[in-house]
């Protein structure tokens, strides 16, 4: 476990993926209900990076605030889910939601409210998603909406805290693509349970 | 009511419990792990209509059938299943529940699903309602009002950045908030680069070329008063120009007369400066010569009587008018007219003294004001004038011409009425020196000196006119005599005016006003209808036929319905043509020479004679000669009266008969005043002598041929 970057290798990360996609299969579905359109919600990036690059890592051009949804999960192992999109994407992705009659600098009223609740709708389906790994269930909590600079989001509060699972979510709707981010903060121990839990389900040795 | 298959959910709530979730302002949902409801609080039932009792126990589904395949009931099952919480928003998924308020209106209302662990690690599920709907309305006020503030803000902006002039904003402080289009254009500065800067860095103002100490918008902010439309400032730009601006600031007040900042507003009038001083230059200047036109001379001229009333100073004014110009002007083009015309203001301008105003008041009439002058030193300064236009040489195309100058010369000394009473009087006596000769200076006297006054012209006009409608003229004859052998009698026939009296008005005193009253052609074709009587009575008599030769004038000339007046008058009186001679001079010929050459044609083929008057006396241009098919050159008498005893003089008849004769054309000799200068035309061989030495003019009718 010397190398940081080796404690999910690519085969779990693999499996994570295709895990998450699933889950993102069911989220799609809800929120093309709601929103009475087609959306479609891929995974197409999933890493483990260090807390202290994420913010690097997080966009080709970092933004220095970031919108966004947080849930805390525990359980099995735990953690932060948190969905975040540069404040420019939250609003086309807000606006893509409820469509186009309202001019952008409006939808900002309203912004705070629709991405929580697109957020819960996403990360619900992500806890659910790292939940089935263990064949169970994680308690979580109701999401918050975030609205802060990017690099005091990913300050280490906790020393073990030190592991994010980034995935870069890749919304189509109204035929846009808007692309947002997943973090899951987790300590050490969290990810040598998911490690164990999917070598577990694919059939591999420790 | 109960399903009978599964069990009744015993986890109920307390009534003290009851009873505290009865006091909460947000309705409360309890459901067991089946989704049947097991609690909820006052406020649910209020806002439902149903009551807790009724439903208790029953499937949360089958008590909203509204909610079948909404979000509401998936969050539900999440949180129950899946022990995953929920928040729904009125914004994306509206009317979830169907709550209404006691007005029976629609509550808007969020929701939070919350799973609730039990023991035996199932899960029940409590659904927070919350009413936003005062949320809402005061969000839709808002938003209206935004959307207003939005437009009207827009509404600014667009207006305050499409302004053509330029507007800066501040705040009280001065410093710069807002810069449309034209400010950054006319500051040469970003709008980035200028906001939060003091005004007076970026744009800063002086009064008179003079740096200000403090700002005018800083001065606004102290004093909160209003600048409009001030014209004394100048912007300095970056490059350290001075612009001349318009500039207006006015202080942005509050209600509470809290000041909010300033508004500045200017606009470069540098352009509008120049072009009302150019407008005002070109209004006051003749554009060809850059001399003061005749209204700005007249202004000139009102404000030097006022002032020769009111001190009793003395000026004078000369009326200049330009002899043989039009010559020049017809002869080698209108260009060629406008550059000797600059020269001439140049070389008047450059004789006069530093303080004196010359101006061009038409064609080729130039007028001075000599300020502070007693009239004999105008006049020195006038024949300086008229000296120095002689002697001026103008070339084109290698031809010298030479100009002469008539000058009307007036004092005033503050007994004329008004300018334009000087200005007429000053034309007068230009008119009196273009009459007695041209080219000299003629002083107007106050008190009538013989110069023809207004009044006086006037007078000859009506005179003209009555003459000419009443036959008051007289024809003379003055023999032209052959010096060698003897040849067909000829005679000039010479016009003169019958006064009331029947007494005899010299063409001197009455050809110039003829001539300035556009006369003469009348009198032209009153002398050619005499003169072809006088043939057709003497044909008819039998008599042996004379010359006759007639003085055209340049006016006759050049219009084409005298030639066909000519032609009609000969129809009439059957005249026989080659007994009338016309005579022209050399300026009135090269003044219209393509009419004039049209003329002569035509009447050459009625083998009428031409002859050349003056010859000598103008341009005696000996290539014009050569162009001109005259039959005779009467040489011009200044020469001819002094041929006895001046060689110069003698010699230049002589080169003038000997061209002639080489060209074949007859030569007259005028003023033949003896016959000392008789023998010397004979042995000049000079063809012709006419003058007092040989016989004065008598009445046509008196001849005996």
């Amino acid at each position: 476990m010397s190398n940081d970057t080796s404690i999910l290798d690519e085969i779990h990360l693999d499996a994570l993926g295709e895990l998450l996609n699933i889950g993102m299969g069911a989220a799609a579905a809800a929120l093309s209900t709601m929103v009475q359109q087609e959306v479609l919600l891929t995974v197409p990036i999933i890493r483990i990076v260090p807390s202290s690059e994420v913010a690097s890592q997080l966009d080709d051009n970092p933004p220095n605030t970031v919108c966004g949804v947080k849930q805390s999960f525990s359980g099995e192992f735990s953690g932060d889910a948190l969905l975040l999109f540069s404040e420019e994407k939250s609003l086309s992705l807000v606006r893509a939601v409820v469509g186009d009659s309202i001019p952008l600098e409006e939808l900002s009223e309203m912004e705070e409210e629709a991405i929580t609740e697109i957020g819960n709708i996403i990360l619900n389906a992500c806890i659910s998603s790292l939940a089935n790994i263990f064949n169970d269930y994680l308690d979580s909590a109701l999401p918050e909406y975030l609205h802060e600079e990017l690099e005091l989001l990913f300050e280490e509060k906790e020393s073990n805290a030190n592991f994010v699972l980034l995935l870069r979510m890749s919304f189509n709707i109204a035929e846009q693509d808007i692309t947002g981010y997943v973090t899951f903060i987790m300590d050490i121990n969290s990810i040598i349970k998911v490690k164990a839990q999917i070598n577990k389900m694919l059939g591999i040795a420790d | 009511m109960y399903l009978n298959e599964n069990i009744v959910p015993e986890t109920g709530v307390t009534n003290s419990q009851s009873d505290i979730l009865d006091t909460c302002s947000f309705g409360i949902i309890i459901l067991d792990n089946y989704s049947r409801l097991i609690h909820w609080n006052n406020w649910v039932s209020k806002h439902s209509g149903l009551t807790l009792n009724d439903k208790k126990g029953e499937y949360f589904e089958l008590i909203f059938p509204i909610l079948t395949k909404t979000r509401l009931l998936n969050a539900i099952d999440d949180a129950l299943n899946y022990r995953l919480p929920s928040t729904l928003s009125h914004k994306l998924s509206p009317h979830s529940l169907p709550l209404h308020n006691r007005q029976g209106k629609q509550v808007a209302h969020n929701i939070k699903i919350i799973p609730l662990k039990q023991p035996q690690d199932t899960y029940h599920c409590l659904i927070e309602i919350t009413d936003v709907s005062a949320v809402v309305k005061r969000e839709n006020q808002l938003h209206d009002i935004s959307a207003q503030i939005r437009r009207e803000k827009k509404w600014a902006s667009v207006t305050l950045l499409s302004i053509a002039d330029a507007v800066i904003t501040t705040d009280p402080e001065g410093r710069i908030i807002t810069v449309n289009d034209t400010a950054e254009k006319l500051t040469g500065l970003t709008r980035s680069s200028m906001q939060g800067t003091l005004i007076d860095r970026v744009c800063p103002l002086s009064q008179d070329k003079e740096n200000l100490t403090t700002h005018p918008v800083l001065n606004c902010l102290q004093d909160r008063l209003i600048l409009t439309d001030s014209e004394n400032f100048q912007f300095i730009s970056e490059q350290d120009t001075h612009y001349a601006v318009n500039l207006s600031i006015a202080p942005i007040i509050d209600s509470d007369e809290s000041l909010l900042g300033t508004v500045m507003i200017f606009r470069d009038i540098t352009q509008a400066r120049n072009v009302s001083a150019q407008l005002d230059w070109q209004a006051k200047h003749d554009h060809l010569t850059g001399l003061i036109n005749r209204r700005e001379f007249e202004r000139q001229l009102k404000k030097h009587l006022a002032d020769a009333k009111k001190n009793q100073n003395t000026h004078c004014m000369m009326y200049i008018d330009l002899d043989q110009f039009k010559v020049i002007n017809d002869t080698c083009g209108h260009g060629v007219g406008d550059k000797l015309l600059g020269q001439i203001s140049q070389l008047l301008q450059n004789q006069l003294r530093q303080d004196d105003i010359l101006a061009r008041i038409g064609g080729d009439e130039f007028c001075a004001l000599l300020p502070m002058c007693a009239i004999e030193n105008a006049l020195v300064i006038a024949n300086t004038l008229r000296q120095g236009i002689l002697e001026h040489r103008f070339v084109h195309n290698n031809k010298p011409y030479v100009l002469g100058a008539s000058i009307g010369l007036i004092a005033i000394n503050g007994q004329e009425q008004s300018a334009a009473e000087i200005l007429s009087a000053a034309d007068s006596a230009c008119y009196a020196a273009k009459s007695a000769g041209r080219n000299r200076v003629h002083t107007h006297n106050a008190q009538g000196d013989g110069s023809a006054q207004p009044q006086e012209l006037m007078q000859w006009f009506s005179r003209l006119q009555i003459a000419l409608e009443e036959d008051l003229f007289v024809l003379y004859a003055q023999e032209i005599a052959s010096i060698g052998s003897k040849k067909t009698p000829h005679y000039e026939v010479l016009v003169r005016m019958l006064d009331h009296d029947g007494s005899i008005i010299p063409p001197n005193s009455f050809i110039p006003a003829a001539e300035r009253f556009h006369l003469m052609q009348r009198i032209d074709r009153w002398v050619l209808n005499k003169a072809c009587d006088y043939l057709s009575v003497l044909e008819k008599k039998n008599k042996p036929l004379p010359i006759i030769s007639i003085n055209l004038s340049g006016t006759s000339i050049g219009d084409p319905h005298f030639l066909q007046a000519t032609l009609d008058t000969f129809e009439e009186y059957k005249t026989p043509s080659k007994h009338i001679c016309f005579e022209i001079t050399e300026t009135a010929a090269i003044s219209n020479i393509k009419e004039a050459l049209n003329f002569m044609t035509a009447m050459k083929k009625l083998h009428c004679k031409f002859s050349l008057d003056d010859f000598g006396s103008g341009l005696s241009s000996f290539s014009y000669l050569k162009n001109l098919p005259v039959d005779y050159l009467k040489i011009d008498g200044h020469f001819v009266k002094n041929i006895v005893s001046d060689e110069v003089d003698k010699a230049f008849v002589d080169s003038i008969n000997k061209i002639a004769q080489i060209m074949n054309i007859e030569t007259i000799a005028e003023f033949v005043e003896n016959d000392e200068i008789l023998d010397v035309l004979k042995t000049l061989g000079v063809n012709y002598a006419q003058g007092y030495g040989i016989s004065t003019p008598q009445p046509l009718d008196s001849l005996r041929l």
